[in-house]
């Protein structure tokens, strides 16, 4: 597995990277990404962890829980990481929530 | 014909798919052209259905609307048109159980017509689907829905450019704004004109996906040993075989039991040379080739700032506003609105007018014209037709539901279900449920017969089962909700009581269930649409037609029940199925007229509870007392209407087990409640 993949239970909010790959023992469960269009290779950002994962593919938004978050894997962009630190710190939660910019959001 | 029927449909096509031998009639053979719209969940299907044939089909801003195949006939010039409207799915292979419905429509009907709605903001992500469906070789229109949404976001499809590039017609639609429905119309009429060539036309095909020289080779090995039985293309046919369809894996079996055996070794032999299953190969490559298509045709501003749906949407989901806010909507939602203005203002005001007006006038009018007593008290009086059971619907129950209705349908419309899915997919995992359970769940409390029949968009057996049991258990519907929460109004600790006792019953039995029934726990995950504003016409509309479904379901059994109990009355039996009754209700600390009250119960939750609420006005039940009352008869047994529902979607055993649980635990539990209260010597 290259260096800067993670899965996206790994990620931080914000971050964001592309689909690497889809793992999970059990194959109705992969089927299922892939119905939903979670294809690796397209871009994927998470916009919040907890109680489950909100993710954004596209302009598609899509909620899945923790096991399902842990069996996608991501390649970050780099560099995305340390930049999305910085802004959850210097921001509140009340900015971030009402004002989280997607210009971040990956080509 | 029997695609006229719904249900028969259905159930042929099931066998059709799983036996028949007989390939079904060619499109050419359709008296009447058919048009099937099909494509991902919550993509406006039902909104062009509806206006293709001034239908009512629900529509919702969730996905998982439609969990039924509906029906509806239109006009294309002058000749007649049957339109088809089906549940949401994502692939050509099924996952859920509503997906399913939708295949099989494809498969044994074989419509002339096969319109593809996508939403336009993710046209790289459905594309999929639509070459899917190209593969099988279906009569494909592509309808590009939402471009008003589309537009607001920066996106721009070059629609003539994919139409060349697919092959099939593309026509762009708004449909809520109904936009490009002309457009819509014209390819379906250049559709149905040439069928007829096309469906003998023996061109060679043309393949928009290309898959591995490996695949390739061993398509052409599984067509050459499929017989012509299949309303698919070989090539789908082989493609599903090698992805694992089950279904299809059994329809091969049965229609060419002679090369099966031979078709899964090359499936197996292909396999183990693939280093990753078939179906992800398959897929990926089919993506790859929407994504290609996408760039050629698609251009996407980006955008710099969020809009207000989607502040409001990350509003909902986080855990520090969207608990409050979920307090709130449940607070004057729920109760506010449908507890004290619907079942309080709207139900007073109506009683009023009943009791002083009406009821007197039929009264009077039936005693001075009617000898026959008997009759009498059949029509009026106590338990009349006139003035019990016209009195309950019309008075107690409609203005509960319809308030409930109301408010649910505007909070259907926003799109604030599936972010409440996502808030609470950890609570509901714990008894045996997923998130997605969320909508049969808060459907339940309007009426849970209609909830039961929802809870098919739930993945597995298992989960439909858990959430069957606790729909018919714990979730009060809006005509109990209703009387109880106006009830309980005035007391506080009371109302606290009723909740927690139904919440912990509702998480304890979950909670056992989900340890005890076999299987595993189906993973989340959920589409979440985007927060929109709900619109008024579509709002009244839904409120209105639920009202009348309802009111049609409803009064027919108010005015059975009530039969029933006069000839009960007339012969005895009401009096003595209320006397066994009496020392169960007197054992819970109740006065004796409430058995009548669970006698009620019995025929349908809301004429319980429309009971129990005529006890309370008429006085004489102590806070004690209507809390054990309201908890006993919130958990009693669902009504006749619930419990057909469950037979014929869980099945007559599963159903009686249910119901046979619920019973008597209903009764221990307001028991122990009584005993708890008694016990700690609060006063409520
Ligand atoms: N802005 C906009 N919204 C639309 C359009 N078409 C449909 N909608 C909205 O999309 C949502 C889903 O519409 P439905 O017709 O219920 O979708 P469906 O495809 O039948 O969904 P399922 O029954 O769940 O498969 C509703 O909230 C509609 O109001 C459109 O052209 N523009
Ligand atoms: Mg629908």
């Amino acid at each position: 597995m290259p260096v800067n993949v993670v899965t996206l239970a790994n990620l931080e909010v914000g971050q964001h990277g592309r689909i690497f790959s889809l793992t999970n023992s059990n194959p109705n469960k992969v089927r299922k990404l892939l119905a939903l269009g979670l294809y690796p290779g397209l871009p994927i950002r998470v916009i919040q962890k907890f109680p489950s994962y909100v993710i954004q593919v596209g302009h598609t938004q899509l909620a899945v829980d923790r096991e399902t978050a842990q069996s996608i894997e991501v390649a970050k962009e780099p560099g995305a990481g340390a930049a999305c630190r910085r802004y959850r710190y210097r921001h509140g939660l009340w900015r971030r929530l009402l004002n989280h910019r997607d210009s971040s959001s990956p080509g | 014909m029997e695609h006229c029927h719904p249900k028969t449909g259905l159930l042929l096509g099931f066998k059709t798919l799983l036996g028949a031998q007989s390939r079904r009639k060619t499109p050419a053979a359709h008296l009447v052209n058919q048009v099937a719209l099909v494509g991902t969940p919550n993509v406006g299907k039902s909104v062009i259905f509806n206006l293709l044939t001034g239908a009512r089909a629900t529509v919702s801003n969730y996905p998982g609307t439609t969990v039924e195949v509906s029906r509806g006939k239109s006009l294309l010039g002058n000749a007649p048109l049957g339109v088809v409207d089906t549940p949401g799915m994502y692939s050509l292979m099924p996952i859920t159980e509503e997906e399913r419905v939708a295949r099989r429509l494809l498969l044994d009907e074989q419509p002339n017509v096969v319109l593809h709605v996508v939403d336009a903001k993710n046209l790289e992500r459905m594309l999929n689907l639509t070459l899917q469906l190209i593969e099988a070789g279906l009569p494909v229109v592509l309808v590009v829905n939402m471009i008003d949404e589309a537009r607001r976001l920066g996106i721009n499809i070059d629609f003539r450019k994919l139409e060349t590039l697919l092959g099939v017609p593309v026509v762009a639609t708004s449909a809520v704004y109904r936009r490009g429905l002309d457009q819509l119309r014209e390819a379906i009429a250049g559709y149905c004109l040439h069928t007829k060539r096309q469906a003998e036309s023996q061109d060679a095909p043309r393949h928009l996906v290309v898959y591995t020289p490996e695949i390739e080779k061993n398509i052409l090995k599984i067509e050459h040993l499929l017989s012509n039985n299949y309303s698919l293309t070989k090539r789908a046919v082989a493609l599903l075989l090698l992805q694992g369809d089950r279904e299809i894996h059994e329809l091969v079996a049965k229609r060419d039991p002679a090369n099966y055996n031979r078709i899964k070794q090359i499936v197996a032999g292909l396999q183990a040379s693939c280093q990753e299953p078939l179906n992800f190969v398959i897929g990926k490559r089919r993506q790859d080739k929407a994504s290609q298509l996408c760039r050629q045709v698609v251009t996407d501003r980006p955008q710099h700032h969020l809009g207000w749906g989607e502040r409001i949407s990350r509003l909902t989901m986080h855990p520090l506003t969207g608990i409050p806010i979920l307090l709130l909507v449940l607070y004057f939602g729920l109760y506010r609105f449908v507890g004290v203005f619907g079942a309080g203002t709207l139900v007073d005001y109506l009683e009023t007018g009943y009791e002083t007006i009406i009821n007197p006038l039929i009264n009077s009018l039936v005693t001075s014209y009617i000898p026959w007593p008997a009759v009498q008290s059949l029509l009026a009086k106590d338990y009349g037709v006139l003035t019990l059971a016209l009195r309950y619907a019309i008075a107690i129950v409609l203005p509960i539901v319809g308030t409930f209705f109301l408010v649910f349908s505007v909070i259907e419309d926003s799109g604030y279900l599936p972010r409440l899915a996502m808030l609470v997919d950890r609570v509901f995992k714990w008894v045996g449920l997923s998130g997605r359970a969320v909508i049969p769940m808060t459907l339940g409390f309007g009426c849970d017969t209609m909830a039961t029949m929802v809870t098919r968009t739930l993945e597995s057996p298992r989960e439909r089962v858990i959430a069957t049991l606790l729909l018919a258990l714990a979730i009060p519907c809006s005509a109990q909700l209703g009387v109880i929460l106006a009830i309980l109004s005035g007391r506080p600790k009371a109302m606290a009581v009723w909740v927690g006792f139904i919440l912990l019953v509702f998480l304890l039995v979950g909670f056992l269930t989900a340890r005890l029934m076999p299987g595993e726990p189906s993973g989340f995950y959920m589409e979440l649409p985007p927060m929109r504003w709900p619109r008024w016409q579509n709002v009244l509309m839904k409120t209105y037609t639920r009202m009348q479904w309802y009111f049609v379901e409803v009064l027919p059994l108010f005015i059975l029940a009530s039969v029933l109990i006069w000839f009960g009355e007339l012969t005895g039996v009401f009096q003595f199925l209320t006397t066994v009754l009496t020392p169960v209700v007197k054992w819970l600390g109740l006065p004796a007229q409430t058995a009548q009250v669970f006698l009620f119960g019995f025929f349908r939750r809301d004429y319980g509870a429309a009971g129990l609420f005529d006890l309370y006005r008429s006085g004489g039940l102590t806070g004690t007392q209507l809390v054990v009352a309201s908890t006993t008869l919130t958990l009693f047994v669902p009504c006749i209407a619930q419990f057909t529902m469950m037979i014929k979607e869980r099945g007559v055993k599963t159903a009686v087990a249910i119901a046979s649980f619920i019973f008597p635990f209903a009764f221990l539990s307001g028991y122990l409640l009584y005993r708890l209260i008694l016990f700690l010597g609060v006063n409520l």
